[in-house]
């Protein structure tokens, strides 16, 4: 039986990697009595995805885990509830439904606070939105590269001394909350230092099928 | 929830550090007691991936949350990222449970575990911002006490530590928090503290102090919800303690003289205590868990009677001996584990014979071919490098193992057959209460000619080699026998930038190099000094219920080669370890 499990992740469980969070996920569902479907294969492992990669230190309220449990007649009501006394503090249940066909994150909607005054937030905002692109550089340790922000979350709104904003996945990829108040910052030339990011939601989409294609020369 | 000043200070930190789930806190079955009018913070001085995985801890934790009115919060050692930025911020250690200061605490438990933590033991103290000598202690600061294997010679942290408590906590613990919760006053503390005889308190003088030994270990019940690490942690499963104590008596071993006698758990509580960890961890894996699983009597039992509940867990059963049947024990218990351990220590008969490993070449060529018998592709032999009366035969001998064990291998999986031997070489390092105490290490160019000699011999397909640091095998030498002189090296060496020893990328050889010769001292003298058993031990105040006699009479046993039994089988050998209650308890005699 393939669920989809909405969650939200909130105070110091926001700190968790990605990672942190299956492995928590997989614990929490064999303590509230579910067993996990394994994949096929020399090494299984239990089934279970993601939507969308958080970064550490972003909360959410939109986490959308699916995982394939052993069994068909699963009471979700009741799985949330035991779930709910299984999640370590932090990891809040919030409902769960039969997985649909399957779908990717298209893009996601962050609430992003500043430890800054409101009207420099809104100075920056005006500038970005005024901005035709807004290059980033993004570091890792093998590669150096630059990412258009302004491309892929083009319209930041004010939300008090917040700001609240939509950034889509795209094939070529995506911009980080941390990437988006960077340019923030830039925009009003100062520093905006977060006073904390949240995923609001994540936007789901049908997942492309792959057609095979033949070559003939 | 009461605000707590300290939590966006400590958020803005984990926002620049690398793994901020190491201190987080919140794991599933960590306890909050918000109104306990004790509280005491228990601390491993290492990451917390690998204090997370410390069984002692989570039974001390489980044991004062529990069973008395106070409440036991945890700690591990900042890795230097967060060390450094909490020093920048003057944010103070803090507990993973309520984010509070550690200063604020009623008492610091720290866990001895090693002797490479002890700088870390110095940065835990400076970090919660509580004077590093107990001397400059207030009322202010809470009482440090330390404790584990490593603490049997307190001498070199004999200046930082307040209360050091020899040997196992289970009983004694209850009596400490007892005694915070009735008196105050550090003094007055102290003074009460200094009652009990399992304590050994450095401002009150060098006091005889006894091990304390948990009699009622056999009828306790096992802990039943130990907190469950995040995915960082080095071991991940659920793990019951089937046993406590060995009495094999390896020459070089610590553990063999300082839990000792033998006391077995019933199998009932075994199986009990096992599947329901399993149930309110999560975790998909179990360990029996002891010095030497394979020699406890109610293995067999406990295996069959937790695999006709999950016969597809995956069931680990660490410390196995080679004469004890560990590859048919492994099979029954484990499906699908590929890679097995065996642990010789010594590959030639006379060598074994000095440390009194009491096993037989015929014995460990059976293991491993039965090993490659059972479908095993991994075999992994540990063996010491530099013990007492060690000739070029025995290191020879490890080769001709490997060679030997390859060729068994080929037997059973054709000449270019996928397995591996792998061959671990330790280098003996001597430890106080054992009758090695006090034979001196090998000099490190011995043992670096020894290496060179293993590398050059052993490689080659289905080979793989693998030594240990001599430099910090020198270093654990030295502290581990060390006294009250070697403490002022450690501080020296701790203010120089010395943390973290265990882990090669921060370990600088010359910060305690320089520390010994500021000491006046030579670390690699200390370390490989030979001790005259005529001349006390820093360590001799401490009794460990094992007597010098028994020590002095093993260690010329091991120049005449001859092994000692194993009381549990051969007869008392009259070590001294049996007191009243205190005797072998076996569940299947």
């Amino acid at each position: 039986m393939r669920i989809e499990l909405r969650l939200a992740i909130r105070d110091r469980a926001r700190f968790l990697s990605h990672l942190e969070m299956v492995d928590l996920l997989l614990a929490a569902f064999r303590r509230a009595g579910y067993e996990i479907t394994l994949s096929n294969g020399m090494r299984p492992r239990p089934i279970i995805s993601l939507a969308l990669a958080r970064g550490v230190g972003v909360a959410s309220e939109d986490e959308r885990c699916t995982i394939e449990l052993v069994g068909d007649s699963h009471d979700l009501d009741a799985l949330i509830e035991r779930l709910a006394a299984t999640c370590p503090r932090g990891v809040v249940p919030l409902d769960a439904r039969l997985a649909g066909p399957k779908t990717i994150a298209a893009g996601a909607t962050y609430r992003i606070a500043f430890d800054a005054p409101g009207d420099l937030v809104a100075q920056a905002v005006d500038a970005y939105l005024a901005s035709a692109e807004l290059p980033i550089e993004r570091r890792s340790p093998k590669q150096r590269r630059t990412v258009d922000v302004k491309r892929f979350a083009p319209e930041p709104r004010l939300d008090g001394s917040a700001i609240i904003v939509d950034i889509a996945i795209l094939e070529d990829g995506s911009a980080k909350p941390e990437e988006v108040i960077r340019a923030l910052a830039s925009c009003a030339n100062s520093d905006l230092p977060s006073a904390g990011v949240t995923r609001l939601a994540v936007a789901m989409a049908p997942k492309p099928v792959r057609m095979a294609t033949t070559e003939t020369t | 929830m009461e605000h707590n000043p300290l939590q966006p200070r400590i958020e803005r930190l984990l926002t620049q550090v690398e793994k901020p789930s190491r201190y987080i806190g919140g794991e599933t079955n960590e306890t909050l007691k918000p109104d306990a009018s004790v509280r005491i913070a228990f601390a491993y001085p290492d990451a917390y991936e690998v204090g997370i995985s410390n069984q002692a801890l989570q039974i001390l934790y489980g044991l004062v949350n529990g069973r008395t009115e106070a409440a036991a919060e945890r700690v591990y050692c900042p890795w230097p990222d967060m060390a450094d930025a909490m020093r920048r911020d003057e944010v103070p250690l803090f507990t993973l449970e309520t984010w509070r200061p550690v200063r604020d605490c009623d008492m610091l438990g720290i866990t001895l575990q090693a002797e490479l933590t002890y700088s870390n033991v110095l940065e835990l103290i400076d970090l919660a911002q509580i004077p590093i000598r107990s001397e400059d202690r207030t009322d202010r600061d809470p009482i440090i006490l330390a404790g584990g294997p490593s603490a049997s010679n307190p001498m070199p942290l004999a200046h930082f530590i307040d209360v050091f408590f020899m040997g196992e906590a289970e009983e004694g613990l209850e009596r400490i928090v007892e005694i915070l919760d009735a008196v105050k006053t550090r003094e007055e503390r102290l003074d009460r503290l200094a009652e009990l005889p399992f304590l050994y308190i450095p401002a009150r003088g060098e006091q005889p102090v006894e091990r304390a030994v948990f009699a009622d270990f056999s009828i306790d019940t096992a802990p039943r919800a130990p907190v469950v690490p995040y995915a960082s942690a080095i071991f991940a499963r659920a793990s019951v303690e089937v046993m406590r104590g060995c009495t094999r008596g390896c020459r070089f071993c610590h553990a063999g003289t300082w839990y000792r006698p033998v006391r077995e758990r019933k199998v009932e509580d075994v199986v009990k205590a096992g599947l329901e960890q399993l149930e309110c961890t999560g975790y998909d894996e179990l360990s029996l868990t002891s010095l030497a699983t394979s020699d406890y009597s109610g293995v067999a039992r406990a295996i069959k009677e937790i695999k006709a509940v999950k016969p597809d867990l995956h069931l680990s059963l660490p410390s196995n001996r080679v004469d004890t049947g560990p590859v048919a024990l492994l099979a029954a218990a484990n499906s699908r584990q590929r890679s097995i351990t065996l642990a010789p220590e010594a590959a030639t008969q006379r060598m074994r014979d000095i440390i009194c490993k009491t096993i037989t070449d015929e014995m460990i060529e059976k293991a491993i071919d039965s090993a490659f018998g059972a479908g095993y592709t991994s075999i992994k032999m540990y063996f010491m490098l530099g013990l007492p009366l060690e000739t070029f035969e025995e290191v020879q001998g490890i080769v001709d193992l490997a060679f030997r064990a390859r060729e068994i291998g080929r037997q059973h999986l054709g000449e270019g057959g996928k397995f591996t031997v792998h061959i671990s070489a330790s280098n003996f390092v001597p430890k106080p209460h054992t009758p090695f105490q006090w034979s001196g290490m090998a000099p490190p160019d011995q043992l670096r000619v020894k290496h060179d000699y293993l590398r050059r011999a052993i490689h080659g397909r289905q080979l793989k080699l693998s030594l240990h640091d001599v430099r910090t095998s020198m270093l654990e030498g030295a502290l581990g026998r060390g006294d009250s002189i070697t403490g002022d090296a450690i501080e020296t060496a701790w203010r120089a930038g010395a943390r973290f020893d265990a882990w090669s990328e921060h370990h600088h050889e010359e910060h305690w190099r320089d520390a010994f010769a500021a000491a006046g001292r030579d670390l690699e003298a200390e370390a490989t000094r030979e001790r005259d058993p005529l001349d006390p031990l820093p360590w001799d105040h401490v009794r460990s219920g094992v007597s010098k006699e028994f020590l002095l009479d093993e260690w010329w046993q091991s120049r005449a080669e001859r092994p000692t039994g194993d009381c549990r089988w051969d007869g008392c050998s009259d070590c001294g370890a049996c007191v009243g209650p205190v005797r072998n308890r076996l569940v299947e005699a």
